[in-house]
């Protein structure tokens, strides 16, 4: 944060300090459940927010953050996470549900002392309780500081009906298996000739949006699964998944993040009619049927086309159909005559089927192997094959070592990446399931996360060395996320 | 529904949907819940009954806001507890229908809705919101849609709900509880050659090698991992993003569709697939209409014409495109833009571009409508694009020849005038016996445009008309035809012992058909007319004079131009003045 305040125009300040402010604050309140209040990292978490709160209120008079709803409001002014600072604002929000807190103010230059007051009082309350901001203000009377005050969070709708995160695993596991199920139905219903069952879709796309806006990682770690049942089934799934993911961080809204799973659920609806020696060949395909297979997005489409109901819906699943294999710069099939641009909900799922695909248990391979070198081969094709706005925010998304990946630590200690980090500067340092090999087969040990350093020294305690591949050990990294 | 007003008061009757409290109810909260579900219910039926632009609906909706509103702000929540066939409140039924077909709480029930909840601080919006889901209730296609799914779209603040969703497990799927159950479901099978292909550069068949890509991981980790600009949005990509989403999510953005189906119109080869893109086409259109969208309509139809006129199409495809065209122009959908034209303010000039790319089927339709637009600008609007359509259909038109309404007579005439061809004469000098003399004024004017030999009978017959503007007119129309024949009746009635009694207006007219034909021969009569004295009053002679000079400097011949300019020099003021003014306008 410099000194002089940032010569931004009246629309775009509020939103850059407000961002400030969160980023710093939350990374100070994250480090209070790894570090002691006295340790080198706090303090240097604590100048860092320090810095930028008192620069605020040097500029503004005060700092009042206030949230309503799942909205922020930074000395009055909404502001809205971007696609980079996401999960950030999503994780902080969380934090501060889940104690009742819905805001703060502070009116007066503060100390390193007083903030790390108030974010340890925060960071000591019980989960779900009403009075949690009664007893922060208590304390911080206790302690004489009259210049921070804190907020109750008013919960509106059904918000106060909270789901842990072993009911939000169970819930997720539900949708998943179910669109499983789902899309096995659609296929025998396209070859019956009957209607396709929207009804049912649309429920379970809202289920899987529920569960993607509460917290995606469960849902992202079940794309891991790539081949459960039938190839199309699954990886129909998992497309949607990660659109409506995708969708979420570059704030897409509610309604139309299901129909954007809806599009990526049936985008491969096409290939129901090509017939399964051509589907499932494993030698080369002739030039004839190379032809046929190529013709899926649009016999897809107008599958689609045949849905009684046409609206917006349709026209949504129709462009995922449609433009699924077609590429940024409009090359890729079908190819094209007339039309000049490629839809954005057809450039996310175009990278959500990609990334899918390209993560499949391949023919030497059994097990899905994530490698951070796929995303690189997303990162090389970007702004040609992909959307790069699009591909940063999936990397943003699931991480530099995507969820799945079998990461060797350099302390010797195998793992896997269970969680990404919220903090885009620490996509590096994930979560990481350890694993030990017991009684013939891998196993689940504890969670660490890499972001922990070593209180003497100032490193880290671990980092990844390198990626490993997982059929190597025979280790099916999506078991870790059922 | 206009045609069901007397079903609106049976339909707003509750009194048989209402159970009669047995006994005194003495509990308040109780007792206004029950005339909040009343009022909700009342609310419902009418926004199902009444057209939506009724105000009464505003009336009921606000009053059932403060309903609301009194209610929550007592109580803080109101829940209601949904049965098969009826709406109950703390266990007290409020509302109860056990005929499926007209039953609220049977169409909820139906679609798992088991629990609706109010909460204080309930807004408009979120009571409109509810309204219109269950408003569209009874149209609900029950294959895509329910009520529940609708409630979730709404994404309510202050209304939540309780569904069950016994449907989705019909078909019974296995959620593996742990490792061992996951593992039987696992299908482990070589990946299909095309999925590796897909993932292959442009051109290539060869597909992406992963297993070299992956070989090479026992390495370092990616250079990119440590390199956070490769992955960092730049303040213009968030930019953009958030440009790409208000796009996308505008409703109208899913009109692109129009550029995947025109695509499909050219790759596809099945008839039956071709039917679909032309069936989904027309939707698409439809939808234009409705929302008034007439830019993009026409686009529409001229992306149709576009690859009627550069590709070379099967007779089938040519005859399937064609169906779009002749489908735009039907009764259905010529009524939407009817509706449109009636409650929003369109740039004409685009009803216009779309009206023209009609075809003539849409004549009668499009006639229909224009008997029933009230603003003039439309019915000008519909009049020259029908002008257009109807080039070589005037037969189409000929029906509403007969039409009560004079207005829409006098359109016909008119746009029979702007098509000008003479097989519309006969019904045009019907037009012009008509009583109203506004459709006989048309007609005249449809006489001008058509022109040729066979109209002139029947402008000098209109000559001698009653009306003074039908006699102008006729006049004018005359000079225009610039036929001989109707030169004769012109000088005969300009010649005449009255003509000097009559409006300036039409003297001038009548002289200016006369300088419109152009013809010398008549310079000496009009010499004479100029130079005439006056016996009866000096102001009607100038009128004379003036006309007389002005044909003169019409006709514009060297006689005509010399009389002019000895008339400049006259003693005589008047015949002065009208000279030199003549003479001046010829000049300019």
């Amino acid at each position: 944060m410099p000194d002089e305040k940032p010569t931004l125009d009246q629309e775009h300040l509020p939103a850059k300090l407000g961002t400030e402010f969160i980023t710093t604050f939350y990374r100070l309140l994250k480090g209070t459940t790894l570090y002691d209040r006295k340790s080198a990292v706090i303090d240097r978490l604590t100048q860092e927010c320090l810095q930028v709160v008192n620069g605020i209120i040097q500029w503004e008079g005060n700092l009042l953050l206030k949230i309503v709803r799942d909205h922020f409001f930074f000395n009055n002014n909404w502001i809205i996470a971007s696609a980079d600072n996401y999960l950030t604002f999503k994780v902080f929000w969380q934090e501060m549900r889940k104690r009742r807190i819905g805001g703060m103010e502070f009116s007066e230059a503060l100390s390193g002392e007083h903030l790390k007051d108030l974010v340890y009082l925060l960071s000591g309350l019980e989960e779900n309780n009403e009075s949690n901001y009664l007893s922060v203000k208590e304390q911080l009377e206790h302690r004489n500081i009259e210049s921070i005050e804190v907020g109750k969070l008013e919960l509106s709708k059904d918000e106060d009906i909270s789901i842990d995160s072993e009911g939000l695993k169970k819930y997720s596991k539900e949708v998943y298996f179910r669109s499983i199920g789902f899309v096995k139905e659609v296929v025998e219903s396209i070859h019956q000739q009957k209607p396709l069952p929207i009804r049912k879709a649309k429920r379970l796309m809202q289920y899987a949006v529920n569960a993607v806006m509460k917290d995606d990682s469960t849902l992202l770690g079940l794309v891991n699964i790539k081949n459960y049942d039938e190839d199309t089934f699954n990886h129909s799934v998992n497309v949607a998944i990660y659109a409506i993911a995708l969708g979420q961080r570059i704030g897409i809204p509610k309604k139309h993040l299901s129909h954007l799973g809806m599009a990526g659920l049936f985008h491969d609806m096409g290939k129901t009619k090509i017939p399964e020696e051509i589907l499932n060949k494993t030698e080369k395909l002739s030039p004839e049927e190379w032809s046929i297979m190529r013709s899926h997005p649009v016999v897809g489409t107008e599958l689609i086309m045949r849905m009684k109901e046409w609206g917006e819906l349709s026209a949504r699943m129709m462009e995922g159909a449609f433009e699924h294999h077609l590429r940024y710069d409009l090359t890729g099939y079908p190819r094209l005559t007339q039309k000049k641009r490629i839809t954005l909900f057809g450039r996310i799922v175009t990278i959500a089927d990609f990334y899918d695909a390209l993560v499949r248990p391949r023919v030497s391979l059994r097990f899905p192997y994530v490698s951070e070198k796929i995303l690189g081969i997303m990162l090389e094709r970007s702004g040609k094959d992909f959307d790069p706005a699009i591909v940063k925010v999936f990397i943003n998304m699931i991480g530099v070592f995507p969820l799945g990946t079998l990461a060797l630590l350099n302390t010797h200690e195998m793992g896997i990446v269970t969680q990404t980090q919220e903090d885009t500067e620490l996509l590096d340092r994930p979560k990481v399931c350890l694993i030990y090999y017991s009684d013939g087969e891998y196993r689940k040990g504890k969670v660490v996360d890499l972001r922990e350093m070593d209180e003497v020294s100032g490193d880290f305690k671990r980092s990844i060395v390198k990626t490993l591949n997982p059929n190597e050990y025979n280790i099916n990294v999506a078991e870790f996320f059922i | 529904m206009p045609e069901e007003v007397s079903a609106d008061k049976k339909a707003l009757d509750l009194s048989e949907e209402m159970p009669l409290i047995e006994g005194v109810e003495t509990d308040e909260e109780i007792l206004l819940s029950r005339e909040l579900t009343s009022n909700f219910i009342k609310a419902v039926k009418a926004f199902r009954f009444y057209p939506p632009d009724n105000p009464t609906l505003k009336g009921l909706r606000d009053q059932l806001l403060r309903k609301f509103q009194f209610f929550l702000n007592k109580y803080q929540s109101f829940v209601i507890q949904v049965g098969e066939y009826d709406l109950s409140y703390k266990g007290k039924i409020l509302y109860e229908n056990r005929d499926a077909k007209t039953s609220l709480a049977f169409s909820l029930h139906k679609d798992g809705l088991r629990e609706i909840r109010f909460r204080k601080n309930l807004e408009e919006w979120e009571v409109q919101g509810i309204i219109d889901i269950l408003k569209q209730s009874e149209q609900i296609n029950p294959l895509e849609d329910d009520i529940v799914t609708m409630m979730w779209e709404k994404d309510f603040v202050h209304v939540s709900y309780l569904a069950t969703d016994e449907f989705l497990e019909e078909t019974p799927v296995i959620v593996p509880d742990h490792v061992d159950q996951f593992r039987k479901g696992l299908v482990l099978k070589p990946l299909a050659h095309h999925v590796e292909v897909d993932l292959a550069e442009e051109g290539s068949e060869k597909g992406v090698n992963l297993d070299d890509v992956l070989s090479k991981v026992n390495e370092e980790p990616s250079p990119f991992v440590s390199d956070r600009s490769v992955y960092s949005l730049t303040p213009d990509e968030v930019e953009r993003l958030r440009k790409d989403v208000e796009a996308e999510v505008d409703p109208v953005f899913v009109f692109d569709i129009v550029d995947i189906l025109f695509e499909i119109l050219i790759l596809e080869k099945e008839q039956e697939s071709y039917q679909d893109a032309v069936n989904t086409l027309i939707k698409v259109l439809d939808g234009f209409l409705t929302l008034g969208e007439f830019v993009q309509a026409a686009d529409l139809l001229k992306r149709a014409y576009i690859l009627l006129k550069t590709y070379i199409l099967a007779d089938w495809q040519i005859e399937k495109i064609g169906e779009i065209l002749l489908k735009a122009g039907e009764e259905a959908r010529v009524a939407r833009i009817g509706k449109v034209l009636e409650r929003e303010e369109v740039p004409l000039e685009e009803v216009n571009a779309y009206l023209s790319l009609l075809q003539k089927n849409s004549i009668q339709p499009l006639v229909k409508l224009l008997g029933e637009l009230k603003n003039s600008k439309a019915r000008r609007v519909f009049c020259d694009a029908l002008s257009e359509i109807g080039k070589d259909a005037i037969e189409l038109f000929i029906p509403f020849m007969d039409d009560r309404r004079w207005f829409l007579v006098r359109n016909i005439v008119y746009i029979l005038g702007r098509i000008g061809k003479e097989e519309s004469l006969p019904y045009i000098q019907r037009a012009f016996n008509h009583q109203e003399n506004r459709v006989r004024r048309e007609a005249i004017q449809a006489l001008g445009l058509i022109g040729g030999q066979k109209t002139v009978g029947l402008l000098v017959r209109a000559l001698t008309d009653d009306d003074v503007r039908i006699r102008c007119m006729a006049a004018i129309n005359l000079g225009k035809a610039g036929k001989r024949a109707g030169l004769i009746p012109l000088v005969e009635i300009v010649q005449s012992k009255d003509f000097y009694k009559r409006e300036p207006v039409e003297i001038k007219a009548f002289f200016n058909g006369i300088g419109m034909v152009g013809s010398n021969e008549v310079v000496p009569v009009l010499q004479d007319l100029l130079e005439r004295k006056s016996w009866f009053g000096r102001g009607k002679t100038d009128e004379i004079r003036i006309g007389a000079a002005h044909a003169l400097a019409m006709i514009g011949t060297a006689d005509a131009k010399a009389i002019l300019e000895d008339g400049k020099d006259s003693k005589d003021e008047t015949l002065r003045d009208a000279c030199t003014q003549a003479l001046k306008s010829q000049s300019s």
